[in-house]
């Protein structure tokens, strides 16, 4: 966990090393948009998210606070389960976080800001124990990014990872297996270093799992 | 292994907690240090005994979850307490004045004190070591008296030091006011008239009542499902006009005990006890908090700080569980499918024998309950013990060192649920989960019973939003 630095659309953000923006003023509309891809929200940021980002950041840049989660839930009319649903890492690990709202200011406005208890991100999927998808056909892109979501990689999913993914996808609909990585690395042109950065989990239990194949011991 | 590398220890990447320096406090004059360990002879009599019995065994260090994390020698507890004990001895015990050195005693070295910051804030007071020790010795009570010297000499983490004087000022640690406690008890009542369609009260202020609810203020205002749980079991019981909560003094927390400093202690005890008398509470509820109950039941109580007091204290979750046995809350399991185990919060299972309950709870209202080993009063601590959870700057510590046995323990389960019932559990367990990156949800106890009680026959409506 140390300083780490993240980039969305080529620009770069330093982060601390809880993982929130640091210094603040770096904030703009692509970081948020970008860190959202990381915290759980695939498929961008609605109006609904950004109603409630702007009164958070109202409330740090102008009035110098951060509101506890019930106060911020009650003065924007939402149920607890609603802001779940909207923010699937949390208030502070998720809301907070794109808002850009650095931690050492949450915890110097108050100490328990940063104390809540982060529910696990859940997929809509049904997965087996390894996390394989049970069903090939009910794959869809939010598959992936949960598969992802705590590999580190620094630009999110990017056209590469897609291009392997559907050519992975195609070959196991037509042959009920998977390809050798040599036939995969040929087919796609790209070396076994190139696949190993893209895939940092490996080729059986990174791409394939991503994937959405079954598990091939 | 060289002697250089015994004394730094093997992979201690600690960065140690900021202090405060208050000068207006006593000086650091080696004398009154001295005083201060001399006035040991005093009394608490347990604490003398400590002081002169310990066998140098090791037994503790076998037993303790910083010295599991990482054997340096500074973390062994016999290490740390024996800053203390050399002084000691070399003061108050024949053998000691007449032997010196050869039985362990020393003088005290100037300057030293800056240094026992460190070895006092990295013991997490979770009293493992004295249920193994086989002398009886807890090495907590001398952790405690080391912190109260550093107190009295104004060296306190700034963390604690600023907790505590929130609390001082505004009766709870959020630094809340009662308008803000009061519309976030508006919010949780529209919350579970949401979830049942019926309006279920959590009475705020009510004077005459039976029981007088303190949380710690996270179960409010952070994550308020143990406190709509608490409200769900009064309703279902009937007995919702039979409880309140005060729009004042709503969090229990103490940071005094933290930091050795009992008049701290004393003086953000008192205001409860005289709100629960100006209430008129039969019995003072204490809610998910270990230290706030132990300080109230184990030792506030028993020294008769603020002498004969007209209520029992209890904790609810003793309350709930006996409600659970007699048959009066009924569950859906259903809605808490995952598999959920139970972390016994030190101040609880230790401390105040509070570990059957919890499980009662969670075995009613989860599917699939599984037990971490070993447990109850022989668990091991978060990590995040004697206060060291609320600071961040020793994050490395908390996460790679004191919290490492934890995490094991809790791999090992399986379970996608960790209840703790202890705020301070929960802010080190999910710091704990971000940390090594378990998708392992952390919450408290009663947070399951809330998702899962039947009320009218039905259990809560969640919806879930199309994200």
């Amino acid at each position: 966990m140390d300083d780490n630095e993240v980039s969305f659309k080529g620009k770069k953000y330093k982060l601390d090393r809880h993982g929130f923006l640091d210094p603040p003023d770096q904030w703009d509309e692509d970081f948020a948009e970008g860190i959202a891809g990381k915290l759980g929200i695939h498929g961008g940021l609605t109006e609904d998210h950004w109603s409630f980002i702007r009164y958070l950041r109202n409330k740090f840049i102008k009035e110098k606070t951060v509101p506890v989660v019930v106060a911020a839930c009650a003065d924007n009319k939402l149920r607890l389960s609603r802001l779940r649903a909207l923010f699937p890492t949390g208030y502070h690990r998720g809301a907070c976080k794109i808002a850009g709202i650095n931690f050492e200011f949450m915890r110097d406005v108050n100490i328990w800001l940063t104390f809540e208890s982060i529910p696990p991100q859940e997929t809509e999927h049904e997965v087996d124990e390894l996390g394989f998808l049970k069903d090939f056909e009910k794959w869809n892109e939010r598959f992936t990014h949960w598969v992802v979501r705590n590999w580190d990689l620094p630009d999110g999913v990017t056209e590469e990872h897609w291009k392997i993914i559907h050519y992975l996808r195609d070959f196991y609909r037509e042959n009920m297996n998977i390809p050798t990585v040599y036939e995969l690395c040929k087919s796609n042109d790209i070396g076994l270093g190139r696949l190993g950065e893209l895939f940092p989990r490996g080729y059986r239990r990174g791409a394939c799992r991503a994937a959405g194949l079954p598990f091939f011991g | 292994m060289s002697e250089e590398t015994m004394q730094s220890g093997t992979n201690s990447g600690t960065t140690f907690p900021k202090m405060t320096r208050e000068t207006q406090k006593a000086p650091l004059d080696p004398e009154s240090i001295i005083k201060a360990i001399r006035a040991i002879d005093d009394g608490p009599k347990v604490l003398k005994l400590y002081m002169e019995m310990c066998a140098r065994c090791g037994t503790c260090a076998a037993q303790c979850p910083v010295y599991f994390g990482d054997s340096a020698r500074k973390y062994n507890p016999v290490e740390r307490s024996d800053l203390i004990r050399s002084i000691y001895k070399k003061y108050c015990t024949t053998s000691g004045k007449l032997l010196g050195g050869l039985v362990g005693a020393r003088d005290y070295r100037e300057g030293e004190l800056e240094e026992w910051a460190e070895h006092f804030y990295t013991c997490t007071g979770c009293r493992r070591c004295a249920s193994f020790c086989p002398m009886g010795i807890d090495n907590s009570v001398i952790t405690r008296k080391g912190r109260a010297i550093l107190d009295a000499a104004g060296i306190t983490p700034e963390t604690m030091s600023k907790v505590v004087q929130i609390s001082l000022d505004t009766g709870n640690t959020d630094g809340a006011t009662p308008e803000a406690f009061r519309a976030a008890i508006d919010f949780l009542e529209e919350e579970m008239k949401d979830e049942h369609g019926i309006d279920i009260k959590i009475p705020v202020d009510c004077e005459g009542v039976e029981y007088f609810y303190v949380p710690p203020s996270g179960d409010v205002l952070v994550n308020p499902e143990a406190t709509t749980g608490v409200a769900k079991v009064f309703f279902v019981l009937g007995m919702q006009d039979k409880w309140t909560m005060s729009s004042r003094y709503f969090d229990g927390a103490n940071y005094g005990l933290f930091t050795g400093s009992d008049a701290d202690m004393k003086a953000d005890n008192k205001p409860y006890i005289e709100e629960a008398k100006r209430l008129g509470c039969k019995v003072l509820f204490m809610g998910e908090c270990g230290h706030a109950y132990r300080i109230m039941k184990m030792i506030m109580e028993p020294a008769k700080w603020w002498g004969d007091l007209p209520f029992k204290i209890i904790n609810c979750m003793e309350f709930t569980a006996e409600k659970i046995k007699s048959g009066k809350l009924q569950f859906d399991k259903s809605k808490n499918p995952q598999p959920v185990t139970y972390h016994d919060p030190c101040n609880f299972g230790r401390s105040c024998n509070i570990v059957d309950e919890p499980r009662i709870i969670l075995e009613a209202s989860c599917q699939d309950f599984r037990e971490m080993f070993p447990n109850r009063g022989e668990n091991w601590c978060c990590g995040g013990g004697g206060g060291l959870s609320a600071m961040d700057d020793i994050i490395d510590f908390r996460m790679n060192i004191a919290g490492k046995k934890k995490m094991e323990q809790i791999r090992a389960t399986g379970a996608k649920y960790v209840a703790a019932a202890c705020s301070n559990c929960k802010r080190q367990l999910s710091q704990l989960m971000e940390h090594y990156k378990e998708d392992i949800a952390v919450g408290g106890v009663h947070d399951m019973l809330s998702r899962a009680i039947l009320v009218n026959g039905k259990a809560a409506d969640r919806v879930s939003y199309e994200a």
